[in-house]
């Protein structure tokens, strides 16, 4: 190779290490007490970010960092323009402009067989950080006409929208204003499409009531249903949640789980017992029953299905016998202790 | 110390408070002490039956428990405890006869979960295989198939102890001066661990359970000997009652029957799995993860390691000490819960949406199915019947019948074959050979089609061969009547001889089928010699050339309507040169840092040139995350 060629060389490489350098978006490993230290270090100097009056600025300040610091820096100044209530449109603009960054800071992380894990998502982080604040200024929206007398829930029940996030958000807060809330859904429901169960297990969490519960019930079942069952016996009302999860047994994905919160919650209550016996009968049911028992703590109750089932013969008679048999001894050893 | 407390939230893997904080997990929530997934945080409910979410411990144990007491084929057997005396329980899925219905012995499969605790997609993962065997016990396809035919032993639940912590604090994390560790991130066992977060010395503790068995126990850097570290090894290899009690599964299952294990863990979607010295098994073991694949179009992907090293996971174990096919199986999502549209904080992938449950639970059953109708036996032709279209008269009738420790052919109606009769042959297999859905033969991925069979009349005429195709395409497999066994376990197929076929000029006359089951696995060519596992391979598994050990089978021609006593591999006259297998493509083992010989000039170019630029440069590793192994 001559000479001439082999500068060729040197000089396409050192072209292609340059871009290759300069060019790439910063995706580098970091140990933790590296991390540690840089947070340290970096935390004195968001406060000073957030004065600045332009993105200009803002870029410029953070610019006479190392790439690496930069990123940790951007990270933490997103974090902290996350809480503000309100946005400067140059802070906005900043963030929005880092949705585009591919700045990634990996960790090491011995759990994983390349030892990478992502610690730091800038592009991630901007955009939850601009989701999250916009939730909150229409919450303070819905808030406003709320008490403006304009609030209309259709809308802000668009599936998988910030107007839903941010009513939730909203439902979440409030006490005091929560009766007038339900009553103004339970009059607009008719004309309402909602997207999800998840306004109904708000407002039923704060406020529960027959109505509401009707509504649910002929809704499709989804994750919040679910939820609405598991969270009910917090109520006080135990009447109404008896006869909710009472209710909510003739619907075949609820059996099971409105069984054993009857059993567990409600084990003494005569509704209760009077439907946990009767899912007994219920060849769909009666092995969600039987099993509901193990966590009820009635031995009255049991002993008396226990005499019936002795004098049975079915495999479920034998199995209930040996179940009930074995719950009653246990809890006699307990009392004995 | 605000600031540091508000602005360190997000790293919650790395999080630098010298005083533990517990955080919680919210949806859109902002707050000092809060970390916004960006959808609405599981909790676990209680319900036998599956949720759209997570259920509760209790509850899981309560349907396996009802599902052993309402189903003679699935039995609860305690396996051990767990370091705070938890009873441990595996579920032993099938007939107790230990046979395969087509004879021979029945082989093993073991899978296990819940080894980390905050992996939740785990025990509703297996939880759902077991539902579905016994939801299908009677379906006459692949679920009553598997039942009949394997030992399958499930622990749903292998780190009781630390699972409950988890669901205890299922919306909080604690922090400490290294990572996010209890709470519902605890990964853990919870030996020399309390239950209450707020004592926060302890909140590192435990044993990576996934880091302490043999061979390779304490013998990489992928596993450390501080109790702080989220890979602490244990003071020795199985130290632990929960890896003892894994490893007593194995007894249950059969020692010398298992050949299939997995343990599920999440997240990166793939297969990891450990390459051994055992050159046949590492074969098989490629050609099942691709079979489990399939199902959910190769969503998931294939890690295999090189052998002779690894980190002390238990699929090592398993794949080391009985030669078993053995994975870890790392369930979605691949890289963060940004692919559900959350906003991709650290961790969040061991935090999968409740929406997304129904349909993982799915696709993981789907693919262990398919592995463990794979390994449960190869497909056999097991007999065949000829009758006359036209009255139904049987022609011909014969089947393998299983006498000890091998196979003779059974002729039950030996009458003669006619020129220019059109007849049905019927053949049998030993499995459902086809897919079905909604009650309708399908394909299964590229591996098995909804025909996928080649018949013909194969023999001897005046000392030449000679050949009668039929129209197999015509053919159908029998899923609504008529099948033996197992729905799509049955072929028909019409033909008609030539005219002036003459049956008693023949010196030998063979019937010639090439198929595959249903995942692709072609037929043993000689059913007379009962297939079996060893050492992590086939035996008895023989190909068109009659060797066993190919673990390829072929066309087979074992059943003779007119047998000349010759042998059954003897070459014809002329001899037909063999067809050589191609062998099993080998996958690249995954080489961290790959770095290419012939480049490496030019890395050093770049790294000095790099330096001279005065600037960092940056590495850019492998965008792929492995995080639950």
């Amino acid at each position: 190779m001559t000479q001439s060629v082999y500068l060729k060389w040197v000089f396409l490489l050192f072209i292609i290490g340059c871009k290759w350098t300069y060019a790439q978006p910063l995706y580098q490993t970091i140990s933790e007490q590296q991390l540690q230290d840089k947070i340290t270090l970096l935390s004195e100097h968001v406060g000073s970010l957030s004065s600045l009056e332009s993105v200009a600025e803002i870029n410029e300040s953070i610019s006479i960092y190392s790439p690496t610091d930069q990123t940790v820096l951007k990270h933490l100044f997103l974090r902290e323009l996350g809480y503000q209530e309100a946005l400067s449109e140059q802070h906005r603009l900043w963030i929005s402009a880092n949705i585009a960054s591919e700045d990634v800071l990996a960790g090491y992380y011995s759990d994983h067989p390349e030892k990478q894990i992502v610690l730091i998502n800038i592009a991630n982080q901007a955009r939850a950080t601009l989701h999250m604040l916009d939730i909150k200024q229409l919450k303070g929206e819905v808030e406003r006409q709320w008490q403006s007398g304009e609030f209309q829930w259709t809308n802000w029940l668009q599936a998988n929208s910030k107007h839903y996030q941010a009513l939730l958000q909203w439902l979440n807060q409030q006490e005091s204003e929560i009766e007038n809330i339900k009553q103004h859904f339970l009059q607009q429901y008719p004309d309402l499409t909602i997207p999800n169960n998840e306004v109904l297990a708000l407002l039923i969490n704060k406020s529960a009531s027959k109505e509401l519960f009707a509504i649910l019930w002929q809704r499709e079942i989804d994750e919040f249903t679910y939820q609405v069952i598991h969270h009910l016996p917090k109520s006080n009302d135990e009447e109404l949640v008896v006869a909710q999860l009472i209710e909510s047994m003739n619907i075949r994905q609820l059996t099971s789980q409105s069984l054993l919160s009857l059993a567990a919650h409600y084990p003494l209550n005569e509704s209760s017992q009077l439907a946990i016996a009767q899912s007994l009968e219920n060849p769909d049911k009666r092995w969600f029953g039987l099993m509901a028992l193990s966590n009820m703590p009635a031995p009255e109750f049991k002993q008396n299905l226990l005499s019936k089932y002795k004098q049975q013969k079915t495999s479920f008679a034998v199995s209930a016998t040996k179940m009930l048999q074995g719950q009653l001894n246990e809890r006699e050893l307990q009392v004995e202790k | 110390m605000r600031i540091k407390g508000v602005l360190l939230i997000p790293l919650f893997a790395f999080s630098l408070f010298a005083d533990a904080i517990t955080f919680t997990l919210t949806n859109t929530e902002t707050g000092p002490t809060n970390i916004a997934l960006g959808y609405q945080v599981p909790q676990p409910v209680d319900s036998l039956t599956p949720v759209i979410g997570f259920r509760s411990y209790a509850s899981l144990s309560q349907r396996h428990l009802q599902m052993s007491l309402s189903s003679s084929l699935i039995t609860q057997i305690q396996i051990g405890e767990t370091i705070n005396a938890r009873p441990i329980y595996a579920y032993q899925i099938g007939d107790d006869d230990q046979q395969l219905v087509s004879g021979g012995v029945e082989g093993a499969a073991l899978i296990n979960s819940g080894i980390h605790a905050r992996e939740w997609q785990t025990p509703e993962a297996t939880t759902a295989l077991i539902e579905h065997l016994f939801d299908n016990q009677g379906d006459q396809h692949v679920a009553q198939y598997l039942l009949e035919n394997l030992n399958l032993v499930v622990i749903p639940v292998l780190n009781i102890d630390g699972f409950l912590q988890t669901q205890r604090f299922a919306s909080q994390v604690t922090d400490s001066t290294q990572s996010p560790r209890d709470g519902r991130m605890r990964r853990k066992n919870m030996r020399d661990v309390d239950e209450n977060l707020d004592t926060l010395n302890d909140n590192l503790g435990g044993i990576d359970l996934n880091r302490n068995n043999n061979p390779y126990w304490a013998t990489s850097d992928r596993s450390e000997s501080t109790i702080d570290s989220i890979v602490y090894h244990g003071t020795g290899p199985a130290s632990e009652p929960e890896t003892q009690a894994l490893q007593q599964a194995a007894l249950t299952a059969g020692e010398d029957r298992l050949r299939f294990y997995i343990d599920t863990h999440s997240f990166s979607q793939i297969y990891f799995s450990p390459y051994t010295n055992n050159t046949r098994r590492n074969d098989l073991n490629d050609r099942v993860a691709t079979i489990m694949r399939t199902p959910n179009n190769f969503k998931y992907r294939y890690g295999p390691s090189s052998s002779g090293r690894g980190i002390g996971s238990t699929d090592e174990y398993f794949a080391n000490t009985y030669h078993a096919v053995s994975y870890t199986l790392e369930i979605e999502p691949l890289n963060s819960a940004t692919e559900y549209g959350g906003f991709g904080v650290s961790h969040d992938g061991f935090i999968l949406p409740n929406a997304e449950v129904p349909r993982m639970r799915e696709e993981t059953r789907k693919a262990t199915i398919a592995g463990l109708y794979t390994i449960s036996e190869v497909p056999i032709l097991k007999s065949l019947e000829i009758r006359s279209e036209s009255d139904q008269s049987i022609a011909y009738a014969a089947n393998w019948q299983t006498q000890g420790s091998a196979r003779v052919l059974d002729v039950t109606t030996l009458g003669t074959l006619s020129a220019s009769t059109r007849y049905i042959a019927k053949l049998t297999f030993n499995k459902p050979m086809r897919a079905l859905e909604n009650g309708q033969v399908t394909n299964f991925g590229s591996l098995s089609g909804t025909n996928g069979v080649v018949a013909k009349l194969v023999g001897q005429l005046n000392n030449s061969d000679i050949e009668y195709d039929f129209d197999a395409s015509q053919g159908v497999w029998l899923v609504n009547q008529g099948f033996s066994r197992y729905k799509a376990d049955s072929f028909e197929v019409s033909f008609t001889l030539p005219a002036g076929f003459d049956w008693n000029a023949h010196s030998r006359l063979a019937l010639s089928i090439e198929t595959t089951d249903m995942v692709g696995q072609k037929l043993d060519t000689n059913p007379a010699t009962i297939v079996d596992w060893q050492t992590g391979a086939w035996t008895n598994y023989e190909d068109v050339l009659g060797n066993p050990d190919s673990d390829n089978g072929g066309a087979s021609v074992a059943l003779r309507l007119i047998d000349d006593g010759s042998d059954l591999y003897q070459p014809s006259n002329p001899p037909t040169p063999p067809t050589p297998t191609p062998p099993t493509p080998t996958p690249p083992a995954p080489t961290p840092g790959n770095s290419g010989g012939g480049g490496s000039i030019f890395w050093l170019l770049l790294l000095i040139i790099g330096g001279y630029s005065g600037r960092l440069i940056t590495k850019r590793p492998l965008k792929i995350s492995f995080l639950g192994v």
